[in-house]
């Protein structure tokens, strides 16, 4: 009885005629409101900078992006260019302007983006790096970096890419991506088993490439394992090993056999194009 | 342009906030919640003689509780509330983000103390204040640290557990007349967040509209 008491006494108090005086008093002061919404655009209600919703920046786009891939890949070697970029951060107009230069570059086939596109691994770091991407005509593949797997960036990036380690054949070449990320993973080896067992495979392809987002001669790499990695691609045909990562340009044999290929970040204003051809493959940067 | 917007916006608010018509100056509203709204328990002096322990406690009694939806601090937050010389607002919120909890595939736990100042409000017959501030955040969640793990060089990340999220809002207050509460009240936030101010300004592409967020609440002013 005591609760019906109070229950009464609130709705008595805080009935319709509280909305109409605070009309009344919002009247004046709608000048207010309206500013406020006027700066306020969509995508207004957002519980956490680390929440994981795919609901703004879609799902499964890598293996969306392969379905488009191969549908123009033949069945044997085609030569074919792709654009390649890495390390855009927030760097977010440097990006737009990358973007921009691939959709005029003629006769590329896909672009393919080497991780750390957040600063944090953050729901809206996501939603921005989407939406500048989603302005491209071509098809991208986008790895994941370090920077994803700070806050819940993993679990975001499977949600809106896909797996983290996946392979795309095209015109009779073996492209494998591998999420070879250490520290962010608390000290974990990268799956090695995953890439021997993929690259194994590849060996009967015109060419095999092999993309992972940090050069076996980093920090993240212990000594041993960075032998291992070198070993593995040296035994099993693999042509050329392309990284992200360190913010600069590099394409030399850093071992001995194998070419690898680091992707300098957005900032540096160029896009990476990889040409391959029927004997060799050719690689050019393209200034913006 | 992101600069430029938020030049306009911080000059057309603080003009608001001077020359707005039918707004108490805070010294006239100072006095009238003194007299009118908070007779009792506006303030607690304290002079020469130290304080007991009942008083030291009491001191420590809410002066009202929220609940929150949204604003980067979980799907639903609750918080106590203190009125400090009826300008600063310390207020103390808990929220939570999870599957079943906001549709979230992560849990994410969110503690914040939001500093809210109050700009200006008008009394009569009920109180609506308009208020700014900042809120310190701190997120727990995967792959959140307030310490870098032992296995990262020095200073390979800047830690990322704990945030700062302006803020300003909006609150209509009603006085109830009798009843188990003194007053309940309505608000709502718009706020953003450190990493997204600082996209803001280092990218045209980043708008000025795209950073910010909502939030919606009710406050119950306890006797």
């Amino acid at each position: 009885m005591k609760l019906d008491g109070y229950a009464s006494r609130f709705i008595k108090n805080t009935n319709i005629c509280l909305v109409g005086k605070l009309f009344r008093i919002l009247h004046y002061k709608l000048g207010i409101l309206i500013l406020i919404i006027s700066f306020v655009g969509c995508d207004l209600i957002e519980y956490s900078p680390f929440q994981v919703d795919d609901s703004v920046a879609g799902k499964n786009r890598n293996g969306k992006a392969i379905n488009k891939i191969i549908t123009k890949s033949s069945d044997t070697f085609k030569p074919f260019k792709i654009a390649i970029i890495a390390d855009s951060h927030t760097y977010y107009d440097d990006l737009c302007d990358q973007v921009n230069t691939i959709n005029k570059l003629k006769d590329i086939d896909f672009v393919i983006h080497m991780g750390d596109f957040t600063d944090n691994g953050i729901y809206k770091e996501f939603v921005w790096f989407t939406e500048i991407i989603d302005e491209l005509k071509l098809p991208i593949l986008v790895m994941i970096g370090n920077h994803e797997y700070l806050g819940n960036g993993e679990v975001m990036y499977e949600k809106v890419f896909g797996e983290r380690n996946f392979t795309v054949i095209y015109n009779d070449c073996r492209f494998v991506f591998w999420d070879d990320v250490v520290w962010e993973r608390n000290g974990k080896d990268p799956d090695f088993e995953w890439l021997q067992e993929n690259i194994e495979e590849g060996e009967d392809y015109s060419y095999q490439f092999v993309f992972a987002h940090i050069q076996p001669w980093d920090r993240q790499f212990s000594a041993g394992n960075a032998f291992f990695y070198d070993y593995l691609l040296k035994t099993n045909g693999v042509d050329l090993s392309v990284h992200g990562h360190a913010h600069v340009f590099l394409y030399e044999e850093y071992y001995e056999g194998i070419p690898y290929l680091i992707i300098d970040s957005s900032p540096a204003r160029e896009i990476t194009v990889l040409e391959i051809n029927q004997d060799s493959f050719e690689v050019e940067n393209i200034a913006l | 342009m992101f600069k430029k917007n938020l030049i306009c916006f911080v000059v057309i608010f603080l003009t608001f906030s001077v020359f707005a018509d039918d707004v108490d100056s805070f010294t006239s509203v100072k006095k009238r919640i003194e007299d009118e709204v908070l007779p009792d328990d506006g303030l607690i002096e304290i002079e020469d003689n130290p304080l007991t322990v009942n008083e030291a406690l009491a001191l420590m009694i809410p002066h009202y509780y929220k609940v929150q939806y949204a604003g980067l601090i979980g799907f639903m937050s609750i918080g106590v509330g203190y009125t400090v010389k009826n300008i600063y607002e310390p207020v103390f919120m808990l929220g939570y983000l999870d599957p079943y909890f906001g549709n979230s595939d992560v849990t994410v736990t969110s503690f914040a103390w939001k500093n809210n100042f109050v700009l200006f409000g008008s009394i009569s017959p009920d109180y609506l204040k308009f208020y700014a501030g900042t809120s310190v955040l701190w997120c727990y969640t995967n792959g959140t640290f307030g310490k870098l793990p032992p296995h990262y060089p020095d200073d390979y990340y800047f830690q990322n557990r704990v945030h700062l999220a302006p803020h300003m809002g909006l609150e209509y207050k009603k006085i109830f007349s009798s009843g188990f509460a003194k007053a309940g009240g309505i608000f709502m936030e718009i706020g953003t967040f450190d990493n997204y101010i600082k996209s803001g300004f280092t990218n045209d592409y980043v708008k000025f509209y795209d950073i910010w967020n909502l939030a919606f609440g009710l406050t119950v002013y306890i006797k």
